[in-house]
Formats: structure tokens, C-alpha cells, sequence
């Protein structure tokens, strides 16, 4: 079969792989983190496991206090959607608990009987295979009774998986891009320059405003957009020119990091934390007071939890355009006019690192409540909501097929609310939404449509 | 009293808490050396809400509610319930062995009503409970598939304990405060004489004695620890940060719009 057009079999997904990255560019990689390929790829992945699984708190615990309720059978949509019980929180836990099995007496002594598996290049390939179908949403998580994370695990797994030689060679890929060029896009500064007269020269035509677009020049803010938004989000894009301009924020672009989403998440912390210290390294090169970060879920969760800590820690502040825009609306800044967003119906759907992780559900919300006339919540909602079916760096090709039924659950929740427009406002969502919703909408017979929430701001918005 | 006896209820109940305990602490142990951590935490503290308080109400909260079960199945939140608020219950009633119910103002005769009607019924809640998660964990075939022996066994033993203490409270109704409660109190206070105070005790009541010293050392070493989990989890127990970003932005338009 080709690879990367596997089809689906219900209750069957171990044949659905991405792309695996090559050895030479994992090799430019390690050597950026200071790590070097292993000799023996086998022993390695085991031994660093078993390291992980004594000394990893969240490996431990989540191995060792599971009670195998499944509780995280019915929140996880990759197990709901596919049905092959391996990939599913417990299920993947359960292939890492199998080689832990085989380090202990009973393992070693009964073998598969107690459910001990050795470390076969097959095996390792399978846990690499499902521990790549997660999208590291963090549902199961919020429902397990223990809070077990098992994107914690996923994130682990992959983290052993990278250091020996192993990683879907599309977020390998997205990294190498981001740590050369300071875009996931690899974008040169001429591109960005371009793009940010795209969007003044449009601002002008729509809103009949001039703005100023600083790129790379000394300001107070520096606005960090996923890249995303430059290239297929443009609307987004304008509508944090638009806004921050009407507020009167004196920002800029750098072309040196501008790219809020973090893939590093996907795969190693160390590259999560050196994404991170790009942006540490250009807002102090560029002196701001301030690092305001744009829509990408995962990458606002990375910046959260670790980019805008060192950021404080050098008297950087660091907020989300949604935070300003709220308070902008609550001190009367703006204007805003929701009949310019029509009569359709809005659903908000949050995306998984905002609302588990991310602590950012309640401002868009309340931004939602001023931009358009017709809200309405999704059944899943806040920190329940559903993953889009493309995070944890899933959104690649090879896995389109995965994704359209991962995509089934949000998609669902749309349609019971009667939403004629959901909003995700994070690059990712709208990355598989702009994939998996023309299949869906046929599939459905629905005429359903998507955007990030700043769009809708852009266009609210009277200048 | 024989040399059985002594070594089950004398020596056995000494090497089962021994067990219990020593058990414990090497579990609680190992997950506080495990020092690294898989950062970028709070999955459940809901937004806006930080800090060791609010994460010990989390923990509060869902040790007595079970919240986060209602997105799965009504037999796992109604058996979890049941069984936990049954076990907890009559688990409190059994300290009345330890400590002598006067010393709390329950006189004789109130305790012996407790624990029929008050005991008895939380005894029925927790077996039914237990029958249900039984039958949830062999009917659902996907459960089925992530069950481990650890999993039978802890249901199994349950069963048979909390059955046969049905069996004492409603059918057998021994003269446990006079025989049971004298031994358990007399052993723990170095006196294995006591031990003779039970071996005038029937079979049944000697068994669920005898599984429930078995259940207690067994308690460390499979999933019946995981009550301990919560309160050390990283998620929920864990830190979450960010919250000086509220102020910012307020600062921040105050500072434009001025």
C-alpha cells in the first residue's frame, strides 16, 4: 500500500503512520540541543524509557495510579473515532507499560503471560505509530479521575522516541524551519515585508484606515502571531493590525521570530525551550516592554507556561491579544459593531491548549458576546471542548484520513447547536478545519464555515 | 487459641499493617524522587484559579464527587458512588473496634443500631456498587480489553470482604465489640493473648477478618493505591502560572487610553 494513503479500518489504525524524519536532519537537530544519535537505537529508546518511567513523576504516577476505569475511552476522540483501543489514552499507556513490565522479575520470568513485551524494532515502530496518532489534547486528562495526563506521556514517549533517532519528519521538519529562519513557514524577512503591505494595503480598501505595520524597528510591543496568520489567515492577521493600531499599541514585527506556535511541544522540550528563547532573545534585542502573542493554541500554551516566564523574569510583560482586547472593550478603546458579522450563527469552539493548559477561555467568550449578534455555546465547551483533530503535529498529508474522522466530534457539536460559522482561534484548528471541513460539510449536507476570532473582530470593529 | 490462630491474628495482623505502611511510604517515595516533571501543568484547575488552595479543593472536590466521570458511562459514575461512599461509611463505622464508641459520647446501644442500620445499609451500597463496576468491567468489551489481573483480583476480594461483612451484619451477627474489637485493640497494643479473644470467633468471621488484613498489605503494591495518587499528581496538585497576565493587559490600555 503507498504510504501515506492508508485507508481507515474501523477498530484498526496500526497501519496509519506519518512520514518519519530522516536521520540527517534528526542528527542537525540533536547537535542544536547538544544530543547525538545513539549507536543502538533499541537499547537506547529501553533504556531511557525505563529512566523515564523510575524518574519522570508524570510517567510514574500515570503508570502506576491508573485504575483502568476507561473513563478515557469515552473522552478521547482518536478511540471514539477509530475504535482501535490502542489508540487511546490507556491503550498507549499500556504498550509503554509492557516494556516497562519486562525490566521487572515477573516480566522477566512469565514474559507475555503478565503482559511483558521486549523491545523489537516492530515494537518500538508500533508505539511510535500510535504514540503519533495522539493529538495530545489533554481531554483525558481533564476526565480522568486522577488526572492522569496522557499527553504528558505522549509527550515523553515522543521526547525518548526523538533522542533515539525517531520523529514524524513534518514536525522535525516545522522545527528545523522555526530555529533557522524564525518562522514554521521558513519565510524570508522580504516575504514577511510583503505580506505586511498585503495586509496594510487591504486594511485601507476594507476598513478606509491607514495603519502603521512596524516590522523589525524599536517599538513598545512586539506582536507574535503564529506564521500562519501570515499566509493563509490574513484576516486574523488584520485583525491584531487593526485592533492594535485603534487602540493606539506602538508594536512591530520581527522578521527575526515571528512565529508564536511552538512545535517543540510535539517533540522535545529542549526544543520547546529553545523555540521559546528565540522570542526571549528578539524582544530584549528589540527592547520592548511588551510580548503580545497572537492565535495558535499549543503555541500559546508553550509561551503561557514557559516563554512568558523568562520573558518577566526580564521585565518583559507578556499577554494575549485576547486580554487586550477585552480590556480595550471594557474601557470603551473600541468600537465595535456586530451587525458587520451578519445574521449567522456563531459557535466558539476552544481549542485544547487555550482551555487545558492555556487558562484562556472565559476572554474570548466575552469578546465573542460583543462581535456577533447570534452565539451559541457547543455542548463541549471550555475544558471540554473537543480537539480539531490536527494538534500535536499531526497535520500532515499522510494522515488526512486519520484526521477527517478525528474531526467528526467538534464537527458534531457544531451541527447539534445549529452553527452556521465556528470559530477556533488557533493556526492548527484552522489548518485542519480548512482540510477536514469540505469532506465533513458533503458528508453532513451542511454548508458549515470556520475562522479564527480576530477576524471577526477585524471586521466588528469601526474605525 | 492455636498456633494458627496466633500466627494469622497475631503475628499476621502486625506483618500486614507493616506492609500497609512500609508499602506506602516506598510508593509515595518513589513518585517524590521522581523529580523530572513533563511540564506546562493544570489540566483541571478551572481559569483564573491558582495556588495550592485551589488546587486542594480540586482534589476535594473530586474525591467526594467523582465529577469527571459524567462524560463516560452511568455505570462507572453510579457504581463508583455507590462503592466509595458505601466503603468510606462503613470503614468509619469499623474504627468503632479501635476506638471505643463511648469515648465519643455513642453509647453501647447506639453503636450496635449504627451499625446495622447506618452500617448495613452503606455495606449494600458499596456491594451493589462493586457489582456494578464488575459487571461494567467484564460487559464492556473495550474495558474489557485494558483489564488486568490487578483489576479482577482487587474486584474480586472486595466482593468476597464486603459480602461476607453483609453476612456477619444481617445473618451471623457475632458479638464482634466483645470478641473482635477486644482482640484488634489488645494486639495492637502488644498484647498477643488478645489473639484468644478471636479464636472463639466462627469461620466467616475469622475469614473476612483474615481478607481484610490480606486486603490492607495489598492495598501498595497494585491499582488500590490510587487515592494517594491524587494528592501528588502533577496535574491537578501541580502549579499553574500566568496569571500577572490579567493585570497587564488592564495596565497596558490604562497606559494607552490615558
Amino acid at each position: 500500500m503507498e504510504h501515506g494513503k492508508a485507508e481507515l479500518v474501523l477498530g484498526d489504525t496500526s497501519h496509519i503512520k506519518p512520514h518519519w524524519a530522516s536521520p540527517s536532519l534528526i542528527q542537525k537537530l540533536h547537535e542544536r540541543v547538544g544530543l547525538k544519535l545513539p549507536e543502538d537505537q533499541k537499547a537506547h529508546f529501553y533504556k531511557r524509557l525505563l529512566e523515564e518511567a523510575a524518574r519522570n513523576r508524570n510517567v510514574a504516577m500515570a503508570l502506576d495510579v491508573c485504575v483502568h476505569c476507561g473513563a478515557c475511552l469515552d473522552a478521547c476522540h482518536t478511540y471514539q473515532t477509530t475504535r482501535d483501543i490502542y489508540n487511546s489514552p490507556v491503550g498507549r499507556a499500556e504498550l509503554v507499560r509492557r516494556l516497562v513490565k519486562s525490566s521487572r522479575v515477573s516480566g522477566k520470568l512469565l514474559g507475555r503471560l503478565v503482559g511483558a513485551e521486549r523491545p523489537t524494532d516492530e515494537y518500538i515502530e508500533r508505539i511510535a505509530t500510535y504514540y503519533y496518532q495522539c493529538n495530545e489534547c489533554r481531554r483525558c486528562g481533564e476526565v480522568c479521575p486522577f488526572g492522569i495526563d496522557q499527553a504528558d506521556l505522549t509527550r515523553t514517549v515522543r521526547m525518548v522516541l526523538y533522542e533515539s533517532g525517531i520523529a514524524a519528519k513534518y514536525i522535525a521538519t516545522v522545527i528545523d524551519n522555526v530555529e533557522r529562519t524564525g518562522n514554521n513557514l521558513g519565510l524570508p524577512p522580504k516575504a514577511i515585508a510583503k505580506t505586511l503591505e498585503f495586509a496594510k494595503d487591504s486594511i485601507r480598501e476594507e476598513k478606509g484606515i491607514d495603519v502603521k505595520v512596524k516590522l523589525d524597528e524599536p517599538a513598545y510591543a512586539l506582536l507574535l502571531p503564529p506564521s500562519a496568520d501570515l499566509f493563509t489567515n490574513i484576516d486574523t492577521l488584520k485583525g491584531y493590525i487593526l485592533f492594535l493600531n485603534l487602540v493606539g499599541v506602538d508594536f512591530t514585527f520581527s522578521t527575526k521570530m515571528i512565529e508564536l506556535a511552538n512545535f517543540g511541544l510535539f517533540m522535545d522540550e529542549r526544543h520547546m525551550k529553545y523555540i521559546g528563547d528565540m522570542v526571549v532573545k528578539t524582544a530584549a534585542e528589540l527592547g520592548v516592554k511588551v510580548v503580545i502573542a497572537g492565535e495558535c493554541g499549543h503555541g500559546w500554551r508553550a509561551f503561557k507556561n514557559y516563554t512568558a516566564v523568562e520573558l518577566e523574569k526580564r521585565g518583559i510583560a507578556t499577554l494575549h491579544i485576547f486580554h487586550l482586547v477585552v480590556e480595550a472593550i471594557r474601557s470603551g478603546a473600541v468600537k465595535l459593531d456586530p451587525e458587520r458579522n451578519g445574521d449567522v450563527v456563531y459557535t466558539f469552539q476552544d481549542s485544547c491548549n487555550y482551555a487545558r493548559g492555556g487558562d484562556l477561555t472565559e476572554e474570548p467568550r466575552f469578546i465573542m458576546r460583543h462581535v456577533v449578534k447570534n452565539f451559541v455555546e457547543s455542548p463541549n465547551n471550555r475544558e471540554r471542548t473537543w480537539c480539531c483533530g490536527g494538534g500535536g503535529g499531526l497535520l500532515t498529508d499522510e494522515l488526512l484520513k486519520l484526521r477527517i474522522e478525528y474531526a467528526r466530534k467538534w464537527y458534531e457539536d457544531v451541527v447539534a447547536v445549529g452553527a452556521g460559522h465556528v470559530v477556533r482561534a488557533c493556526a492548527i484548528c484552522k489548518a485542519q478545519l480548512s482540510h477536514t471541513i469540505p469532506h465533513l460539510n458533503k458528508e453532513y449536507n451542511r454548508q458549515v464555515t470556520y475562522s479564527g476570532l480576530m477576524d471577526l473582530v477585524y471586521r466588528a470593529l469601526v474605525p | 487459641m492455636s498456633l494458627i490462630d496466633i500466627a494469622i491474628f497475631g503475628i499476621g495482623l502486625y506483618a500486614s499493617l507493616l506492609v500497609l505502611i512500609a508499602g506506602l511510604v516506598a510508593r509515595t517515595a518513589r513518585w517524590i524522587n521522581a523529580k523530572r516533571l513533563t511540564g506546562l501543568y493544570s489540566v483541571s484547575i478551572p481559569s483564573g484559579q491558582y495556588g495550592s488552595s485551589s488546587a486542594l479543593k480540586e482534589i476535594v472536590k473530586r474525591i467526594f464527587t467523582f465529577y469527571t466521570l459524567n462524560l463516560s458511562d452511568k455505570p462507572l459514575l453510579v457504581g463508583s458512588l455507590m462503592f466509595h461512599w458505601g466503603i468510606w461509611i462503613a470503614l468509619l463505622g469499623h474504627l468503632s473496634m479501635v476506638i471505643p464508641p463511648e469515648t465519643v459520647g455513642i453509647s453501647k446501644e447506639l453503636q450496635k443500631t449504627l451499625a446495622l442500620y447506618v452500617g448495613g445499609t452503606s455495606g449494600i451500597l458499596a456491594f451493589i456498587g462493586l457489582l456494578i463496576l464488575f459487571a461494567r468491567r467484564l460487559g464492556r468489551r473495550d474495558v474489557r480489553a485494558i483489564s488486568t489481573a490487578d483489576d479482577y483480583f482487587a474486584l474480586l476480594l472486595l466482593l468476597v470482604l464486603v459480602g461476607l461483612g453483609l453476612a456477619l451484619t444481617f445473618v451471623i451477627k457475632p458479638d464482634y465489640m466483645s470478641t473482635v474489637s477486644k482482640w484488634l485493640r489488645g494486639v495492637l497494643a502488644g498484647d498477643l493473648s488478645a489473639v484468644s479473644y478471636i479464636s472463639v470467633e466462627g469461620p466467616l468471621v475469622k475469614l473476612h477478618v483474615a481478607l481484610a488484613m490480606l486486603f490492607a498489605a495489598y492495598v501498595p503494591w497494585g491499582k488500590m493505591v490510587h487515592p494517594l495518587g491524587l494528592f501528588l499528581m502533577p496535574t491537578v496538585a501541580g502549579r499553574s502560572i500566568g496569571s500577572f497576565m490579567y493585570s497587564h493587559a488592564a495596565n497596558l490600555i490604562r497606559r494607552i487610553t490615558r
